[in-house]
């Protein structure tokens, strides 16, 4: 009998008074693979990790870790580590306690592990929480993340106030973690650009809702933008899947879905591979109009 | 170690350090206000009820160990039902161990204990009902103010407040009505209401019955914790 792995997120539910977080997402993320989880602010992504790692309870359906049920279940929760972007260690202690505190949680947790890296951020471990910067916050918080062997690393914009060295520093440590351990991570940013190049799954929501979820690589062969003299585009355009248009004096880009066609794009119109960036915001303004 | 014994030496470990602190805070205090005062010639001690004083560190040790520990116990992948054990387990320990020293000063020093202790001055001599008296009461206050604790976080201030008054308000209102509405039940109520605030004018009752009252107290708190910490959030 094979055992399910991954994470399954079945008809989750999640509604703050009136408001619905998340509406009725069902969706997987198969595991050993890098996730890059999108959305616009207020899309629901915090709500989804947050459901997922048991901080949040969800108002119905249900999360499965390798086919267990996650919430509120111990050998399930085991096997996470949610990175979120405020700060739920206590502010009061030295950076290096907590991580000697943290190993007695986690057999997972090597301490050792933990202070090379925060080092490596420039970050003092003798220093108190509550006195640290944002950057070195999500720094220390970084360095636990990456030193907790689980299986499922979850990443709630893990890059929040670093400047542009340590992110460059966190994208590598990343990237050796996932070499070495080759475990599932999900990571849920605005920087889309900066993870383009890592992640192999892309899961975009949209007010709370599941807007699509491909490999990176089918994304990016999904669509392609063409360039050139307005009239020229939109001949181009016609009878194709135009997802949005930018216009810029007589010059006109329109994103459009699916292969390029080089015989109608001729010589007047330059053509190019579309970024996940520029897909994900045209595919966000089409949904929110 | 697992997360749930790991989590509770961590609890256990703090409440030990912080009530230390407290007790040695209390009496360095005490003993330099009595100081002053044996220099300025007044008799005997400054202080009386001194034992009311641990009802400010039950309920403060609670509040600040739930606000602090309760996200970090859920970052740390324990379950709702893991933390609830642990809180519940840090009301009991400290309820004990200042049952205990109660215990201890009304046993080794009564003379000098009996105007700040609880019981002594209502029942001659410390007896092991005098201590489950205390513990009860030590209890009670401690799960009520963890129920309350867990409701703020759950559902704002606001509510919470609207929440404990209108629980005090059934209280003050309830009793005299009940007393009206069933004839020949004000003697009892009344007793019952001096007995459960302590009143050493309390009239025909046991402390075994108060005791009772106050077990019952915590054990709704404690259910009432646990029932609005099933869906609590760290946010």
């Amino acid at each position: 009998m094979s055992e399910e792995r991954g994470i399954r997120l079945e008809r989750l539910t999640k509604r703050y008074g009136r408001t619905t977080a998340l509406d009725d997402v069902s969706l997987a993320f198969e595991p050993g693979k890098v996730h890059a989880l999108l959305g616009r602010n207020g899309a629901g992504k915090s709500t989804m990790l947050g459901v997922v790692a048991n901080r949040l309870v969800p108002t119905s359906g249900c999360v499965l870790v390798d086919g267990k049920p996650a919430t509120d279940h111990a050998a399930s929760l085991a096997k996470l580590h949610a990175f979120g972007p405020t700060d739920l260690y206590p502010s009061w202690m030295c950076v290096d306690r907590l991580f000697r505190e943290l190993a007695r949680f986690s057999e997972g947790f090597d301490p050792a592990a933990a202070l090379r890296t925060v080092r490596k951020f420039d970050v003092d471990p003798t220093r108190r929480i509550d006195q640290l910067s944002t950057g070195q916050r999500t720094a220390y918080r970084l360095a636990v993340a990456l030193a907790t062997d689980v299986p499922y690393l979850l990443l709630d914009e893990p890059v929040l106030g670093l400047d542009a060295n340590a992110r460059e520093l966190f994208y590598r440590l990343l990237l050796e973690d996932y070499l070495e351990k080759q475990r599932t991570v999900i990571v849920a940013t605005h920087l889309i650009e900066e993870v383009a190049n890592l992640v192999e799954q892309v899961t975009v929501i949209d007010r709370g809702r599941l807007l699509l979820q491909a490999s990176a690589d089918e994304l990016r062969a999904s669509g392609h933008s063409v360039t050139g003299r307005a009239k020229d585009v939109d001949a181009y355009c016609e009878g194709r899947d135009v997802l949005g248009t930018d216009e810029l004096g007589g010059l006109k880009v329109a994103y459009v879905r699916g292969a390029c066609d080089a015989e109608a794009a001729g010589d007047r119109l330059a053509t190019a591979p579309m970024s996940l960036q520029k897909l994900f915001v045209k595919l966000t303004e089409r949904s929110g109009s | 170690m697992t997360k749930l014994k790991a989590a509770l030496a961590y609890e256990t470990k703090k409440t030990a350090c912080n009530l230390g602190l407290f007790v040695a805070g209390v009496a360095a205090f005490v003993g330099a206000v009595d100081l002053i005062a044996l220099a300025s010639g007044y008799p005997g001690m400054a202080f009386s009820g001194l034992y009311a004083w641990s009802f400010l560190f039950l309920g403060f040790a609670t509040i600040v160990a739930f606000n602090r520990d309760w996200p970090f116990f859920l970052q740390n992948g324990l379950t709702r039902a893991q933390s609830f054990g642990v809180f519940a387990a840090m009301c009991v320990f400290s309820s004990v161990a200042l049952a205990l020293l109660d215990g201890v000063l009304s046993s080794a020093f009564p003379a000098a204990w009996k105007a700040q202790s609880l019981v002594m001055f209502q029942i001659d001599g410390y007896s092991a009902g005098a201590f489950f008296y205390v513990l009860m009461l030590n209890l009670a206050v401690s799960f009520s103010v963890l129920a309350g604790v867990v409701l703020r976080k759950r559902a704002g201030a606001l509510l919470t407040a609207l929440a404990l008054v209108a629980i005090v308000a059934v209280l003050v209102a309830g009793a005299p009505t009940l007393a009206a509405l069933v004839s020949g039940s004000a003697v009892p109520i009344a007793g019952l209401i001096e007995t459960v605030a302590g009143s050493p004018y309390a009239r025909d009752v046991h402390l075994a019955q108060a005791a009772v009252l106050y077990a019952l107290a915590a054990a709704v708190a404690a259910g009432a914790a646990w029932a609005i910490m099933r869906r609590t959030e760290a946010r």
